[in-house]
């Protein structure tokens, strides 16, 4: 067989005898599958002849195996494992939800990384060789040593140019599936193997993998130090560095590197030499450091690969920018001018930005515009009549910043705030048994109070104790319970604007995220362990109320309310995390315990000397057994509360990410698209736009120590908030910056603006709460801490302590017509109005929807509920059945069941559109409605039009 | 319907989804463009079915007193006395008479397995064939035929949902996502003009609408406004609908409701076959309440019974209007339960060894697909998974489970979940 000249190295081209592909695979390789069908080959390299053998893989010793390595390109040949059947795979007992993606993730990258390339079917013909018959007998083939075979960027070149492109997915045959299978099962057996075998066996032969990324260690290097001079602007000495391709040509002096060989590299020779030597690289500036050289070698030994586009020089230095000092939080609250003056930096900051791009900002709205705005930004609903009339009239010319003041100050505030956190933070309202009635209550209360943001998110990471205590969020850890690597990920995702979700099974594909930066995360959370119902005291309290001469039995219902004082959320965490047991990079061992990090940021600080009693030991009682069974670990394992050094380091001032997430995470709550980028996917780098401005944000929500309503009111107090709204960018990367962006109404905002055309005060009971019948009696038998009290609350002798009824909800099981949507966290089915609408799921970071669907339409067109709003003619049976319909609002009361004149016409106008009518308009009206028409109808016709459901 | 994601629209070519597209593309390149490429199609036995049915039973149906009859499990056959079928070989518990009497139609998966064994996990692989995962929704086998196969039914949507649920697209647009009926004998919510509104005077507010809509546009006129202007016509449209006549139940007779039960499950089932008749590729059901952790056999008959008649009367009836051959008719639920009765004389969750149950479609009926141990606790031979089961199911309708669908942030994801056909079945 001859071999041919490829980028990688010598190769043979076949045509696999089962599944009749047509492969390529290096000479090097010793042993591989067919990615098609799973065939295993074994090729045999005698001086340059290469002959290769169709082989059962159980008697294969050597083959390659495809590892998903951090440049996806890197595979190794290995030393014998032991025997690697083909029998029908077995699934993984634990499998980690994203195993499966991962693996089809990498199927390109497997295809190529094993050095086998398909070849497209044309080319059949011109191709002939057949591989021998597959023998029994093979020569076991022990290579030496680990070697590593790369396949590099310009093979996936290859690929693309040898096969036609089509610009879509095509249907794939099913040996493709085949090929995915073997693929991911190989990897199974291996995992299979290593839970068989003495596990020290294993870690001696698996091949670990080079902890040198391109991302990570070696783009930086390339972007700090060389392509100033050696990029796209600049090319000294005829170089570039900025792709590989151009590195490879190289230059004047020839190529700039040898894959595979960093000693021939011109990039690694000039910047190893010593900085006194002519030739030393980089001219300018500081050399390399000697971690630098070392993970350069590293890279370029390993086949240099690539990923990305091309290089640009880092200008990322901010701190160099100048931006105006922000004032202190105390010093706004002595002087409220102060605050408008924060105001206007912000928009002096996006003058600029305008300036250099040379366009000139767009003009202010109208009043009519900016009501409608303002309330549905910050109240979450649309204005009253009487609320629209009180603002239009107004002659005060700071009436906006008034409004402004006004609305974060009220309770609207609370409830349409509250439903974009439990956005945020995917709060369900029931997960697993647990209600989070108190949890909402808990984030109700910190929106209502005004919690800085901070601690906030500080109270919630490290909290512990009773999923019922009103003061705890301990809620919190209950969303995510059995699915830690879940938590983690929404945790670096929510608050710290950092996709980290690939790493949780591998080193990200396409950031510099590592495998072991996640697990370092983990380590804070492992420990954390929810403890559910167990008996509590109930057997005690009945043991005092028998003395007592009470008649009392440990009946179900009892023991189901008992049972939440054991709804507990335990432990601070060990601060460490063992490895999976299929980790396989270089850094660590599969099943190693690791201690926790940071993965950016100021260093997090741990001290493991300092323990705290383990939660369980108290568990006494000999009914909880299995409960304390069920928590306990590893014996030398001790709380440390890593949870809260882990919430220290989120929090802190110096975490680049903390801030800036949540700047721009309010930023986009007030002007429909985010300042940076994604909230949930920013890097640190990122700054967006303007970065002066972001800065600027930044430092400002640290010198008002995160108060987030008085962010909130300084933003709404510029002019860029007020300006005429940009329609939707059809690219994020259009993200228009200086004025809001037009947007559809959310879910419960039109539930709530509904509401407000329904009834009087729609605010009403927004801060009453939403403790169910459930939630409320377990709050309050946590809150009881005398035997009898509790006793008594349980057979019904003693009422709900004052705090707690104040927080019980009406009826929580019902959708009531009278309630706001916040006070209705729980109804997301998709039958229910909020269904409909696209509420979000809370199954992933804020998931909902503002697409027109069929249902949602014929809500409004035929919906009792709208329907019924003005019309006598139409009979709710819910009216009747709770006769909970509240005091209609003002529109209705003044224009209800009356004719159609300009003054109900005005009035209707004024409610539902936030504007007068126009000439026209009112022409259009006395055209299509005449004398048999009435209020109720214009009603309607305006609810159902499409700027209702807009928000300009 | 309408394409309702204009977020997907605006989705830039990002670097990252550059490299996934690449990604997606050599794949196809490989794999499609090879002449040899056999489509699942054009195999053995698959692609006769055009329409799907699921029956969920929630709560997790015990096996062992239905369809995974052990001689060994006393207690089971002292409760449940199985009785024969018109299967040879093949023996059901005592309450499944009607079904009985099709299982020459039906295949029973006895060696379904996986290992999660809380519902809400459980039922979520169940519905998706993927783990439960914070970071994305996947689709569930409804949404993954509306997404792979032409719509066949008119104004109705091609995937309803009957009972409760997700919609089901999951991170596909809502275009795939189910129509939703939360009572069969109601119909489409809100289809209907309130009473007391007349037609003409519908058609008067509708025109002010629209003229308003009209002056609207002249300053704002963009997918956003667009796409709810489709959404009202094909609403109206639908409301106008020949096609709604397929929820009109009372156009069946009285006899043929009760062959189904007079319930909401019978009632399903019976506008499930309605539905399939249209041409809906795929319908939904669900019957809740199988949880049996205590006294179980307090209710296990009964419900039983409820499932029995509807299901085999929705057999019965596909197969005499000749639509089962191409009507595949799914019975699913999130596990199975303990082959041993508990203290409390329930059975616990059991993930290990399930039945789950297929007909129609190109289903050879009459047969028993793998086993579980002797008292039927843990699957022991052709183990099949929640995505084998799926993937059965599109192969039976001719979907190429190979297929990959890219979610919006470029992950890739297939129908099954990777799962392989259990292409005995056909």
């Amino acid at each position: 067989m001859k071999l041919i000249e490829t980028e990688n190295g010598p190769a043979v081209k076949f045509v696999c005898q089962k599944c009749y592909r047509k492969l390529e695979v290096l000479a090097q390789t010793s042993a591989f599958d067919c990615p098609a069908c799973s065939q295993t080959y074994q090729i045999k390299n005698d001086k340059g002849e290469v002959s290769l053998k169709a082989v059962d893989s159980s008697t294969i010793a050597a083959k390659v195996k495809v590892q998903p390595s951090s440049s996806k390109r890197k595979i190794s040949t290995k030393p014998p494992v032991g025997n690697v059947g083909r029998s029908t795979p077995k699934r993984r007992k634990k499998k980690s939800s994203a195993t499966a993606v991962v693996a089809s993730f990498f199927i390109t990258f497997t295809v190529l990384g094993a050095g086998v390339m398909l070849w497209k079917s044309s080319e059949m013909k011109e191709f002939s060789s057949i591989v021998e018959p597959p023998v029994e007998k093979v020569e076991r083939v022990v290579p030496n040593e680990k070697t590593e075979i790369v396949a590099t960027e310009e093979s996936a070149d290859l690929v693309k140019e040898s096969m036609p492109i089509v610009s879509e997915v095509g249907p794939i045959s099913s040996q493709a599936t085949n090929n995915e299978d073997s693929m991911e099962f190989s990897m199974e057996e291996e995992m299979e193997l290593k839970v068989e075998s003495p596990p020290v066996s294993i870690v001696a032969t698996k091949p670990a993998l080079a902890r040198v990324t391109f991302l990570r260690n070696i783009r930086p290097i390339l972007e700090n130090k060389c392509v100033s001079c050696h990029g796209a602007e600049r090319q000294k000495g005829g170089l570039r560095l900025d792709t590989r391709v151009a590195a490879l040509k190289g230059g004047d002096s020839g190529p700039a590197m040898v894959p595979g060989n960093a000693e021939k590299s011109l990039i690694y020779h000039s910047t190893s030499l010593d900085e006194s030597d002519d030739d030393h690289m980089p001219a300018k500036g500081e050399p390399l450091t000697e971690r630098e050289l070392s993970d350069l070698k590293t890279w370029l030994n390993n086949g240099a690969d690539w990923t990305g586009a091309p290089l640009k020089e880092r200008k990322t230095n901010y701190s160099q920018f100048k931006i105006p000092v922000t004032a202190k939080r105390s010093q706004i609250l002595n002087n409220p001018k102060l605050m408008l003056e924060q105001s206007y930096q912000i928009d002096q900051l996006i003058g600029d930005y305008y300036r250099a791009k040379k366009e000139k900002p767009k003009c202010l709205v109208s009043d009519q515009v900016f009501v409608k705005r303002a309330y549905l930004d910050i109240a979450g609903r649309i204005p009253t009549l009487p609320e629209y009339e009180a603002f239009i009239k107004s002659r005060k010319s700071d009436k906006r910043e008034q409004l402004v003041d006004k609305l974060v100050d009220s309770p609207a505030y609370v409830s349409h705030t509250l439903n974009q956190w439990l956005d945020a933070m995917r709060v369900k309202y029931k997960f697993h048994k647990v209600t989070a009635d108190n949890y909402i209550q808990w984030i109700r209360n910190s929106i209502e109070n005004n919690m800085p943001y901070d601690k906030f998110v500080h109270a919630q990471i490290s909290s512990q104790g009773s999923v019922y205590d009103p003061n705890s969020a301990a809620g919190y850890f209950v969303r995510d319970r059995g699915m830690p690597q879940d938590r983690v990920a929404a945790v670096m995702q929510t608050f710290l604007g950092t996709s980290m979700v690939c790493a949780q099974c591998h080193d990200h594909p396409l950031a510099k995220w590592t495998q072991m930066d996640f697990y370092k995360i983990m380590a804070f959370f492992e420990g954390t362990r929810m403890a559910n119902g167990g008996a509590g005291p109930m057997l005690e309290d009945i043991k005092v109320a028998q003395k007592k001469g009470i008649k009392i039995k440990p009946g179900k219902e009892i023991s189901r309310v008992y049972n939440a004082l054991g709804d507990q959320v335990l432990r601070g965490g060990f601060g460490m995390v063992q490895l999976p047991q299929d980790y396989m990079y270089d850094d660590a061992k599969p099943h190693q315990w690791i201690k926790a990090g940071a993965p950016f940021g100021p260093p997090v600080r741990i001290d493991y000397n300092k323990t705290y009693a383990d939660p369980t030991e108290s568990i006494s009682n000999k009914s909880r057994k299995k409960l304390k069974k069920s928590l306990a670990v590893k014996e030398d394992l001790a709380d440390v509360n890593s949870r809260a050094a882990f919430a220290d380091w989120v929090t802190s001032k110096e975490n680049p990410m903390f801030t800036k997430t949540v700047v721009n995470r309010l930023w986009k709550r007030a002007f429909g698209v985010a300042l940076v980028g994604d909230p949930v996917d920013i890097s640190e780098e990122d700054m967006g736009k303007s970065p002066r401005l972001t800065m600027y944000l930044i430092q400002m929500m640290k010198n008002l120590d995160y108060d987030q309503k008085l962010f909130m009111k300084i933003i709404y107090k510029t002019s860029a908030y007020q300006r005429i709204a940009y329609p939707q960018p059809t690219y994020p990367g259009e993200m228009p910056l200086g004025a809001p962006v037009i947007q559809r109404l959310s879910a419960e905002q039109v539930w709530d603006s509904i509401l407000t055309l329904r009834i009087e005060d729609p605010d009403k009971d927004v801060i009453k709460g939403s403790l169910s019948g459930r939630g409320a009696q377990f709050t309050e038998l946590n809150y009881l801490t005398k035997p009898m009290d509790r006793i008594n609350f349980v057979l019904g002798k003693k009422k709900y302590s004052p705090h707690i009824q104040k927080e019980r909800a009406v009826d929580t099981k019902n959708v009531s017509l009278t309630k706001r949507s916040s006070l209705m966290p729980g109804f997301v089915e998709p039958a229910s109005f909020f269904g409909m609408f696209g509420r979000a799921q809370r199954e992933t970071i804020d998931d909902s929807v503002r697409e027109p669907t069929i249902p949602q339409v014929l809500y409004l067109m035929n919906g009792v509920e709208v329907a019924s709003l003005m019309d006598k003619r139409i009979k709710v049976k819910e009216y009747k059945k709770t006769g909970d319909v509240g005091t209609p609002s003002e529109v209705v009361k003044r224009a209800g069941s009356k004719g159609i004149n300009t003054q109900t016409i005005n009035w209707i106008f004024n409610a539902v559109l936030t504007r007068e009518p126009t000439s026209s308009e009112l022409r259009l009206i006395k055209s299509k409605f005449n004398s048999s028409h009435n209020a109720s109808d214009l009603f309607w016709s305006l609810i159902n039009t499409t700027e209702f459901k807009m928000k300009l | 319907m309408i394409d309702q994601n204009i977020l997907k629209k605006a989705d830039p070519i990002t670097r990252r989804r550059m490299v996934e597209l690449m990604a997606a593309g050599c794949l196809s390149l490989n794999f499609s463009s090879t002449g040899w490429a056999t489509n699942s199609r054009t195999q053995k036995g698959g692609g006769k079915a055009k329409s799907l049915i699921t029956i969920y039973t929630s709560g997790g149906m015990s096996h062992v007193d239905s369809f995974d009859i052990k001689e060994a499990n006393k207690d089971a056959n002292r409760n449940s006395e199985p009785i024969k079928t018109n299967a040879s070989g093949i023996r059901v518990g005592k309450y499944f008479k009607n079904m009985a009497k099709h299982m020459d139609s039906f295949a029973l998966v006895n060696s379904m397995q996986h290992s999660l064994g809380v519902h809400l996990f459980a039922g979520y692989l169940t519905r998706t064939a993927y783990e439960k995962s914070s970071t994305i929704v996947h689709p569930e086998l409804g949404g993954w035929i509306s997404k792979h196969k032409k719509s066949r039914s008119g104004d109705i949507p091609s995937f309803v949902k009957i009972g409760g649920g997700n919609l089901g697209n999951g991170f596909f647009p809502g275009q795939y996502g189910a129509l939703p009926i939360g009572d069969p004998n109601a119909g489409v919510k809100n289809i209907r003009l309130p009473q007391g509104i007349s037609k003409n005077l519908f058609e008067d507010r509708l025109d002010l609408t629209n003229a308003m809509n009209k002056e609207f546009e002249k300053t704002l006129s963009n997918t956003m406004t667009k796409d709810y202007h489709t959404a009202y016509e094909h609403a109206v449209q639908l409301m106008n609908s020949k096609d709604l006549e397929v929820f009109n139940l009372s156009k069946e007779s009285k006899k043929t409701k009760e062959l189904y039960g007079n319930n909401s499950f019978g009632t399903s089932c019976l506008l499930a076959r309605r539905l399939v008749e249209q041409g809906v590729n795929s319908v939904s059901l669900n019957l809740g309440g199988w949880d049996d952790h205590a006294g179980i056999y307090e209710y296990y008959g009964k419900r039983s019974e409820t499932l029995d008649k509807g299901v085999g009367a929705l057999i019965g009836d596909l197969k005499s209007r000749g639509l089962l051959d191409t009507t595949i008719v799914a019975v699913m639920t999130e596990f199975g339960r303990d082959a041993n009765i508990s203290g409390q004389g329930g059975r616990g969750h059991n993930p290990r060894g399930y039945t789950q149950l297929l007909a129609g479609g190109g289903i050879k009926g009459g047969q028993q697909y793998g086993s579980t141990d002797k008292m039927g606790q843990t699957a022991i031979k052709n183990i099949v998974s929640p995505g084998d089961f799926h993937a059965t199911i599109g192969y039976a309708l001719g979907i190429d489970t190979s297929m990959i669908e890219m979610s919006p942030t470029g992950r890739p994801f297939t129908l099954g979940n990777k799962g392989k056909p259990i292409t005995a079945l056909f």
